[in-house]
Protein backbone atom coordinates (compact mmCIF):
# COMPACT_ATOMS: atom_id res chain seq x y z
CA UNK A 1 0.00 0.00 0.00
CA UNK A 2 1.26 3.01 -1.09
CA UNK A 3 0.01 5.97 1.12
CA UNK A 4 0.92 3.20 4.46
CA UNK A 5 4.80 3.23 2.97
CA UNK A 6 4.54 7.05 2.43
CA UNK A 7 3.26 7.35 6.79
CA UNK A 8 5.90 5.22 7.79
CA UNK A 9 8.40 6.51 5.73
CA UNK A 10 7.05 10.47 7.05
CA UNK A 11 6.61 9.18 11.07
CA UNK A 12 10.27 7.47 10.26
CA UNK A 13 12.10 10.43 9.30
CA UNK A 14 10.36 12.69 12.21
CA UNK A 15 9.67 15.58 9.41
CA UNK A 16 7.50 17.49 11.36
CA UNK A 17 10.92 18.82 13.05
CA UNK A 18 12.34 19.55 9.19
CA UNK A 19 12.06 23.45 7.81
CA UNK A 20 11.33 21.71 4.24
CA UNK A 21 9.48 18.14 4.01
CA UNK A 22 12.29 16.55 2.80
CA UNK A 23 11.04 12.96 2.83
CA UNK A 24 7.92 13.77 0.99
CA UNK A 25 10.52 15.04 -1.56
CA UNK A 26 12.61 11.43 -1.40
CA UNK A 27 9.07 9.46 -1.58
CA UNK A 28 8.41 11.73 -4.78
CA UNK A 29 11.59 11.26 -6.40
CA UNK A 30 11.83 7.60 -5.12
CA UNK A 31 8.01 7.19 -7.02
CA UNK A 32 8.39 9.06 -10.23
CA UNK A 33 12.19 7.18 -10.81
CA UNK A 34 9.94 4.20 -10.16
CA UNK A 35 7.12 4.88 -12.56
CA UNK A 36 9.53 5.94 -14.84
CA UNK A 37 11.38 2.61 -14.98
CA UNK A 38 8.35 0.56 -15.08
CA UNK A 39 6.80 2.35 -17.78
CA UNK A 40 10.05 1.85 -19.56
CA UNK A 41 10.26 -1.70 -19.28
CA UNK A 42 6.69 -2.07 -20.59
CA UNK A 43 8.25 -0.33 -23.57
CA UNK A 44 10.64 -2.50 -24.40
CA UNK A 45 9.52 -6.04 -23.12
CA UNK A 46 6.02 -7.24 -24.43
CA UNK A 47 5.66 -9.96 -21.81
CA UNK A 48 5.47 -7.23 -19.14
CA UNK A 49 1.76 -8.82 -17.39
CA UNK A 50 -1.05 -6.53 -18.77
CA UNK A 51 -1.94 -5.76 -14.99
CA UNK A 52 1.24 -4.13 -13.97
CA UNK A 53 0.60 -0.82 -15.06
CA UNK A 54 -2.70 -0.05 -13.14
CA UNK A 55 -1.79 -1.79 -10.29
CA UNK A 56 1.72 -0.91 -9.69
CA UNK A 57 1.91 2.33 -11.48
CA UNK A 58 -1.45 4.06 -10.73
CA UNK A 59 -2.35 1.91 -7.66
CA UNK A 60 1.21 1.80 -5.85
CA UNK A 61 3.29 4.63 -7.06
CA UNK A 62 0.53 6.68 -7.52
CA UNK A 63 -0.65 6.78 -3.73
CA UNK A 64 2.62 6.75 -2.62
CA UNK A 65 3.55 9.64 -3.98
CA UNK A 66 1.89 12.80 -3.26
CA UNK A 67 0.94 16.58 -4.50
CA UNK A 68 -1.01 18.22 -2.10
CA UNK A 69 1.34 18.12 0.90
CA UNK A 70 4.09 19.49 -1.50
CA UNK A 71 1.77 22.50 -2.50
CA UNK A 72 0.21 23.07 1.20
CA UNK A 73 3.68 23.11 2.15
CA UNK A 74 4.09 26.68 -0.22
CA UNK A 75 1.24 28.33 1.48
CA UNK A 76 1.37 27.17 5.06
CA UNK A 77 4.91 28.35 5.25
CA UNK A 78 3.65 31.48 4.53
CA UNK A 79 1.72 31.94 7.83
CA UNK A 80 3.66 31.10 11.29
CA UNK A 81 0.56 29.80 12.81
CA UNK A 82 -1.07 27.97 10.22
CA UNK A 83 2.59 26.74 10.27
CA UNK A 84 2.70 25.52 13.54
CA UNK A 85 0.03 23.18 12.46
CA UNK A 86 2.10 20.48 10.54
CA UNK A 87 5.54 21.56 11.98
CA UNK A 88 7.04 21.35 15.40
CA UNK A 89 6.71 24.66 17.06
CA UNK A 90 10.17 25.24 17.30
CA UNK A 91 10.62 24.79 13.39
CA UNK A 92 11.34 28.96 11.53
CA UNK A 93 9.13 28.74 8.60
CA UNK A 94 11.10 29.11 5.14
CA UNK A 95 10.17 32.18 3.22
CA UNK A 96 8.26 32.10 -0.15
CA UNK A 97 11.36 32.17 -2.50
CA UNK A 98 12.76 29.49 -0.62
CA UNK A 99 9.59 27.40 -0.96
CA UNK A 100 9.38 28.24 -4.55
CA UNK A 101 12.90 27.09 -4.98
CA UNK A 102 11.75 23.42 -2.73
CA UNK A 103 8.92 23.46 -5.57
CA UNK A 104 10.57 24.09 -8.43
CA UNK A 105 13.64 21.43 -7.12
CA UNK A 106 10.62 18.59 -6.41
CA UNK A 107 9.13 19.23 -9.88
CA UNK A 108 12.35 19.38 -12.07
CA UNK A 109 14.48 16.46 -10.12
CA UNK A 110 11.29 14.09 -10.11
CA UNK A 111 11.13 14.59 -14.00
CA UNK A 112 14.32 13.85 -14.01
CA UNK A 113 14.18 10.87 -12.58
CA UNK A 114 10.90 9.54 -14.33
CA UNK A 115 12.70 10.48 -17.92
CA UNK A 116 16.11 8.99 -16.25
CA UNK A 117 14.19 5.54 -15.14
CA UNK A 118 11.93 5.28 -18.46
CA UNK A 119 14.96 5.77 -20.63
CA UNK A 120 17.02 2.63 -17.86
CA UNK A 121 13.87 0.73 -18.42
CA UNK A 122 14.03 0.90 -22.11
CA UNK A 123 17.80 0.36 -22.23
CA UNK A 124 17.75 -3.07 -19.63
CA UNK A 125 15.70 -4.82 -22.11
CA UNK A 126 18.12 -3.60 -25.08
CA UNK A 127 16.03 -0.49 -26.51
CA UNK A 128 18.37 2.47 -26.39
CA UNK A 129 16.39 4.68 -28.96
CA UNK A 130 12.58 6.34 -28.68
CA UNK A 131 11.22 3.88 -30.86
CA UNK A 132 11.41 -0.22 -29.83
CA UNK A 133 11.21 -3.21 -31.57
CA UNK A 134 8.13 -4.47 -29.47
CA UNK A 135 6.71 -1.20 -29.67
CA UNK A 136 4.34 -1.90 -26.39
CA UNK A 137 0.98 0.36 -26.22
CA UNK A 138 2.52 2.30 -23.13
CA UNK A 139 0.55 5.43 -22.19
CA UNK B 1 14.33 8.64 15.73
CA UNK B 2 10.92 7.74 16.59
CA UNK B 3 8.16 5.61 15.08
CA UNK B 4 5.24 6.21 16.58
CA UNK B 5 2.11 4.61 14.38
CA UNK B 6 -0.48 2.19 15.44
CA UNK B 7 -2.35 -0.52 14.17
CA UNK B 8 -5.19 1.42 14.40
CA UNK B 9 -3.64 4.48 12.27
CA UNK B 10 -2.13 2.48 9.90
CA UNK B 11 -5.32 0.94 9.10
CA UNK B 12 -6.89 4.04 8.90
CA UNK B 13 -3.93 5.66 6.43
CA UNK B 14 -4.86 1.84 4.42
CA UNK B 15 -8.67 2.62 4.04
CA UNK B 16 -8.39 5.87 3.13
CA UNK B 17 -5.33 5.13 0.53
CA UNK B 18 -7.42 2.57 -0.99
CA UNK B 19 -10.41 4.77 -1.71
CA UNK B 20 -8.44 7.68 -2.57
CA UNK B 21 -6.73 5.80 -5.21
CA UNK B 22 -9.80 4.37 -6.70
CA UNK B 23 -11.33 7.74 -6.80
CA UNK B 24 -7.83 8.94 -9.02
CA UNK B 25 -8.22 5.61 -10.89
CA UNK B 26 -11.90 6.14 -11.76
CA UNK B 27 -11.08 10.42 -12.72
CA UNK B 28 -7.87 9.50 -14.88
CA UNK B 29 -10.37 6.78 -17.05
CA UNK B 30 -13.37 9.03 -17.50
CA UNK B 31 -11.26 12.42 -18.12
CA UNK B 32 -7.95 12.78 -19.94
CA UNK B 33 -7.65 15.50 -17.74
CA UNK B 34 -8.47 13.20 -14.57
CA UNK B 35 -4.99 13.51 -13.02
CA UNK B 36 -5.11 17.64 -13.16
CA UNK B 37 -8.78 17.32 -11.66
CA UNK B 38 -7.27 14.76 -8.72
CA UNK B 39 -4.28 16.95 -7.97
CA UNK B 40 -6.49 20.10 -7.55
CA UNK B 41 -9.14 18.81 -5.57
CA UNK B 42 -6.62 16.86 -3.43
CA UNK B 43 -5.35 20.69 -2.60
CA UNK B 44 -8.65 22.22 -2.21
CA UNK B 45 -9.70 19.22 0.70
CA UNK B 46 -5.94 19.54 2.04
CA UNK B 47 -6.84 23.00 2.03
CA UNK B 48 -9.88 22.64 3.69
CA UNK B 49 -9.11 20.22 6.70
CA UNK B 50 -6.05 22.78 7.67
CA UNK B 51 -8.30 26.09 7.67
CA UNK B 52 -10.52 23.99 9.68
CA UNK B 53 -8.02 22.64 12.31
CA UNK B 54 -6.52 26.35 12.54
CA UNK B 55 -9.75 26.99 14.72
CA UNK B 56 -11.51 24.12 15.44
CA UNK B 57 -10.49 20.26 16.19
CA UNK B 58 -13.57 18.91 15.44
CA UNK B 59 -11.97 15.20 14.69
CA UNK B 60 -9.26 12.59 16.44
CA UNK B 61 -5.64 11.81 14.59
CA UNK B 62 -6.94 8.69 13.30
CA UNK B 63 -9.87 10.48 11.43
CA UNK B 64 -7.34 13.52 10.67
CA UNK B 65 -4.95 10.69 9.46
CA UNK B 66 -7.22 8.72 7.06
CA UNK B 67 -8.80 11.96 5.42
CA UNK B 68 -5.00 13.98 5.54
CA UNK B 69 -2.26 11.13 5.01
CA UNK B 70 -4.57 8.39 3.34
CA UNK B 71 -7.38 9.40 1.25
CA UNK B 72 -6.10 12.82 0.31
CA UNK B 73 -2.48 12.08 -0.44
CA UNK B 74 -3.48 9.16 -2.63
CA UNK B 75 -6.08 11.21 -4.58
CA UNK B 76 -2.64 14.01 -5.41
CA UNK B 77 -0.28 12.28 -7.38
CA UNK B 78 3.58 13.42 -8.54
CA UNK B 79 4.55 10.30 -10.36
CA UNK B 80 1.89 10.40 -12.88
CA UNK B 81 2.67 14.44 -13.25
CA UNK B 82 6.48 13.82 -13.70
CA UNK B 83 6.08 10.73 -15.84
CA UNK B 84 3.67 12.91 -18.45
CA UNK B 85 6.27 15.86 -18.08
CA UNK B 86 8.86 13.59 -18.83
CA UNK B 87 7.15 12.14 -21.87
CA UNK B 88 6.65 15.10 -23.07
CA UNK B 89 10.37 16.36 -22.35
CA UNK B 90 11.89 13.20 -24.17
CA UNK B 91 9.90 13.52 -27.54
CA UNK B 92 11.29 17.40 -27.54
CA UNK B 93 8.13 19.44 -26.35
CA UNK B 94 9.23 20.94 -23.73
CA UNK B 95 7.01 23.90 -23.50
CA UNK B 96 4.43 20.95 -23.47
CA UNK B 97 6.74 19.86 -20.53
CA UNK B 98 6.49 23.18 -18.64
CA UNK B 99 3.20 24.03 -19.35
CA UNK B 100 1.78 20.87 -17.83
CA UNK B 101 3.82 21.41 -14.46
CA UNK B 102 2.33 25.14 -14.46
CA UNK B 103 -0.82 24.47 -14.85
CA UNK B 104 -0.88 21.61 -12.10
CA UNK B 105 1.06 24.12 -9.52
CA UNK B 106 -0.93 26.72 -10.37
CA UNK B 107 -4.42 24.97 -10.07
CA UNK B 108 -2.89 23.57 -6.59
CA UNK B 109 -1.64 26.42 -5.32
CA UNK B 110 -4.66 28.99 -6.36
CA UNK B 111 -6.96 25.63 -4.58
CA UNK B 112 -4.85 25.14 -1.61
CA UNK B 113 -4.99 28.70 -0.75
CA UNK B 114 -8.92 28.67 -1.62
CA UNK B 115 -9.74 25.53 0.92
CA UNK B 116 -8.29 27.56 3.68
CA UNK B 117 -9.92 30.69 3.17
CA UNK B 118 -13.04 29.16 2.87
CA UNK B 119 -12.72 27.41 5.84
CA UNK B 120 -11.60 30.50 7.64
CA UNK B 121 -14.72 32.91 6.22
CA UNK B 122 -17.18 29.52 7.19
CA UNK B 123 -16.10 28.81 10.21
Amino acid sequence: MGAVLRLLMVELSDEVFMKFPWMTLAINLLGSGALGLLVGVSHAWSRLPKWTIPVLGTGLLGSFTTFSTVVLAVVLAQDRELFTLTSADEVIPPGLFEMVAYLLISVIFCTAAAAAGMTIGRAIFGCTGMQCKHGGDGP
Amino acid sequence: MTLDVSLGLVLAVALGGAAGAVCRYLLESLWRAGILIANTLGCLLLGLMIGIAAVATPWDAGVSALVSVGFIGALSTFSAVSLRAAQHWLAGERTVAAGLWLVHTGAGLGAGILGIAAALLLI
